[in-house]
């Protein structure tokens, strides 16, 4: 086994003091019990690729309905967020009983590790490249098994509007998991923060609703839009030969980029994986949008620079 | 033994950053100078300010990123709206009517030419704006851009929206310009104004964009005037997926394929390295 160093956290109670967004990925504060694992737990935990960490969230719940979070812009008009949630057990939703769910399990466990990689590119010259690695577990959720790894998130938005309205929107994610998503970070020379990663995103059900306030909007309520079988996979760059990097620039700027795809590196580019999405229902109430679905997606080379608004 | 933790994790980051840089403390009044309020601007259009198909109040809030994005992708392909028509027909008939609102195919964002050079699509300030009625409910919502240009690949198969092109007909010595559009709910053809052709939109697989704006794609439960921004022209978004694209677009290097029935088309432009089409 590969493993030199593995811990397994078993019976986990965690509390989490803030959870900020979702796909924005932003939590979380956690308060958890560690068990000490024996020698034959231990054993049974692979930590996949050289040393590593390997831990799994047992039982965990969380809420945050005292976070508050203001973006407040030139317009005038803030965006409040609030109320954010999450709950580890698929069948738990906001206002329910609250139960605890797993993330990883001692086969799958979420892990952190230190991975070298290499490559021979099409004239000969040979890569390679020593990564931390983050990964959400690779198996967590197996099919039909629904208390594996799914969990539910949520946010709730306040939006003032200059008109002296407020509105709420609801983003709700239900029977959610980012199984096999993982991030590879490295220190570039230059500074800032090379990437590579997939994001690999599974909900049974995402719900977004509107409504002004004191409309008490609610799960499932009719005027909720509402996508059923969302799967969103992803690849960001690659860590040997098409790197992304996040930098800031001179005039306080974000630079993302995922560098340009060569022909030194396209033979390996064109055979990896490429992107897709799929919703299987959008529907409003009544009404039906149907199916909708993009398919190989191969980002050959994309640049990201913000600059502020007039 | 138990032992207790307090752990700090970041999901976005997937709570890594391998680097080895050096933080420094931040005074507070360094603190106050920092904003990044002029990245993102939030906009709201008032019920009744944008007339609506009959006579709903719908009131529009638009979140814009300052962002310059340069973009050079493939995509397979792209379908929306697939299993569900909104006028209510379906193929029971025979008919053979398109079972997608939008269905593109071998979509290239950019281009690479014979020197191995990626030339990139490029994206100015992405938007999204919602729609919502007189009670807060959201009727739709629509992804658009301040500015596009570039070339893009594309086979048409089946498409809902308000689309102008002028295609370049070249003609030996000469060439002319067919003032093309298209304007309904699954169209699979574009109309000429000058000879009255009827083309297939699937022949304008090269398409460039020079200062085009105006030029969104949304998703609405009902017709919907949006907010016009820019100087494209724009029409009333019906129900389901609809692409409004209507300024600054050419289909360039048209050839004529035949005369009888008249047809004419341009090649795909060239989106990947030799050897790996």
């Amino acid at each position: 086994m590969n493993t030199l160093l593995t811990v397994s956290l078993v019976i986990f109670k965690i509390f989490m003091n803030y959870l900020l967004s979702l796909i924005i990925f932003i939590p979380l504060s956690t308060l958890a019990e560690l068990i000490p694992i024996d020698d034959s737990g231990l054993s049974n935990v692979d930590g996949q690729n050289g040393p590593a960490i390997g831990f799994i969230w047992d039982d965990v719940y969380a809420t945050g309905e005292n976070i508050k979070l203001t973006l407040d812009f030139d317009s005038g008009i803030p965006l409040v967020f609030t109320d954010f949630y999450w709950v580890g057990h698929d069948s738990a939703r906001k206002g329910d009983t609250v139960y605890g769910g797993n993330v990883g399990s001692y086969d799958d466990p979420f892990f952190l590790n230190i991975q070298e990689e290499s490559i021979t590119l099409t004239d000969g010259e040979n890569l390679s490249r020593t990564t931390l690695v983050t990964a959400f577990p690779e198996g967590t959720y197996k099919g039909s098994d629904l208390d594996a790894g799914k969990m539910d998130l949520g946010a709730l938005m306040t939006l003032e509007h200059a008109s002296g309205n407020t509105d709420e929107t609801w983003l709700l994610f239900n029977g959610m998991h980012l199984d096999g998503t993982y991030l590879k970070s490295w220190a570039p020379e230059g500074g800032g923060l090379a990437m590579s990663g997939e994001l690999n995103f599974h909900a049974d059900e995402l719900t977004f609703q509107t409504a002004t306030v004191n409309a008490a909007p609610s799960n499932n309520s009719n005027t909720a839009w509402q996508i059923t079988g969302f799967d969103l996979y992803l690849p960001i760059g690659q860590t040997l030969y098409q790197p992304a990097t996040l930098t800031i620039s001179e005039e306080q700027q974000v630079i993302f980029e995922i560098a340009a795809v060569n022909s030194n590196t396209a033979a390996a580019f064109y055979a990896a994986p490429t992107g897709s999405v799929r919703a299987e229902n959008i529907s409003l109430n009544d009404w039906n949008a149907g199916t909708s679905y993009i398919e190989g997606i191969q980002l050959q080379h994309l640049k990201v620079q913000t600059h502020d608004l007039n | 033994m138990r032992l207790s933790i307090t752990t700090t994790l970041s999901i976005f980051a997937l709570a890594s950053s391998a680097s080895f840089a050096e933080l420094y403390p931040m005074t507070d009044i360094d603190m106050a100078k920092q904003s990044g309020k002029g990245v993102i601007e939030v906009s709201e259009t008032l019920a009744g300010q944008v007339a609506q198909p009959g006579g709903i109040d719908v009131s529009f809030t638009r979140i814009t990123i300052g962002a310059d994005i340069d973009i050079n992708a493939n995509i397979n392909r792209l379908v929306l709206g697939e299993g569900v028509r909104q006028d209510g027909l379906d193929n029971s008939d025979n008919a053979d009517r398109a079972t997608a609102d939008i269905d593109f195919a071998n979509i290239s964002l950019g281009t690479i030419d014979s020197s191995g050079i990626v030339h990139d699509f490029k994206i100015v300030d992405p938007y999204i704006e919602f729609a919502r009625n007189n009670t807060g409910d959201l009727i739709g919502f629509r992804l658009g851009f301040g500015e596009v240009n570039g070339t893009m690949g594309v086979e048409i198969k089946t498409l809902s929206g308000d689309v102008q092109a002028v295609g370049q007909l070249s003609l030996g010595l000469f060439s002319i310009d067919l003032d093309s559009s298209a304007h309904s709910v699954r169209e699979d053809d574009i109309t000429d104004d000058l000879l009255g052709l009827d083309i297939d939109l699937g022949n304008f697989q090269n398409m460039t964009f020079t200062g085009t704006n105006n030029f969104y794609l949304g998703l609405q439960s009902t017709a919907i005037n949006y907010p016009k921004l820019g100087t494209g022209a724009q029409g009333t978004a019906q129900s389901g997926f609809w692409l409004n694209l209507q300024d600054g677009v050419t289909s360039p290097g048209l050839g004529l394929d035949s005369i009888f029935p008249i047809s004419v088309s341009n090649e795909h432009p060239i989106n990947r390295f030799p050897g790996y089409f």
